[in-house]
């Protein structure tokens, strides 16, 4: 088993918002400050089961 | 139960200056407070005490924060960070087969301070005391047993 790839999908993430991924977790169907609006903006985009994360800083591991 | 580990994308650094992804033993789980539903990802995290999840959250699943139920916990600075804790079920989600693979009931923490990070810790208390838990980081998967 693999990772699940979300390099590319993340990379074209908004910068320091919170984003709502399709079900499948391969396409941003919604963004906004908080999960929300994230979530509000996925499903006025036809997206009712999508999933939020606020994308990690590229440039920051986290401890 | 096996599931993927999610790659991220990453920036070279000069202590890791190869360095353009970086995999994570990361969840999609729903988070669930009666009739209301919040998807989000979670890190399998075996250093948390606990598991907690971003603040704004918490209002998203009718959550009124601050609760009386608060909990100081530390992390890597200097400052004491406080979560507060309710009941919530969960949902592990499993992008493989398109369906909810398990389930279980979580006194969970929601904190502020988690909310730059943008994703929940499934720590010590509530998960790793419910199942088995066996990352395999060379296959990029990690293995969940109730």
């Amino acid at each position: 088993m693999c990772a699940t790839d979300m390099t590319t999908v993340l990379r074209g993430a908004p910068a320091d918002k919170w984003i709502a991924l399709s079900e499948d977790q391969t396409r941003i169907v919604g963004s906004g400050k908080t999960p929300a609006e994230a979530i509000k903006a996925a499903e006025e985009n036809g997206e009712n089961d999508s999933f939020v994360m606020k994308v990690p800083p590229a440039s920051a591991l986290i401890l | 139960m096996k599931f993927p580990f999610i790659k991220f994308p990453a920036l070279p650094q000069p202590a890791f200056p190869g360095k353009s992804e970086c995999i994570r033993p990361v969840l999609p789980i729903f988070l669930i407070n009666g009739p209301k539903v919040v998807r989000v990802f979670a890190v399998v995290d075996s250093g948390a005490d606990s598991c907690v999840f971003p603040a704004s959250l918490a209002s998203h699943l009718g959550i009124v924060l601050p609760n009386q139920n608060s909990s100081v916990f530390c992390g890597t600075g200097n400052d004491a960070q406080l979560a507060f804790y309710e009941d919530i079920k969960v949902a592990v989600w499993s992008v493989v087969d398109r369906k909810i693979a398990l389930t279980f009931d979580l006194y969970a923490g929601f904190c502020s301070t988690m909310e730059h990070v943008g994703l929940g810790l499934l720590g010590q208390d509530g998960f790793f005391s419910k199942f088995k838990v066996s990352i395999d980081h060379r296959n990029q998967c990690f293995d969940i047993e109730p």
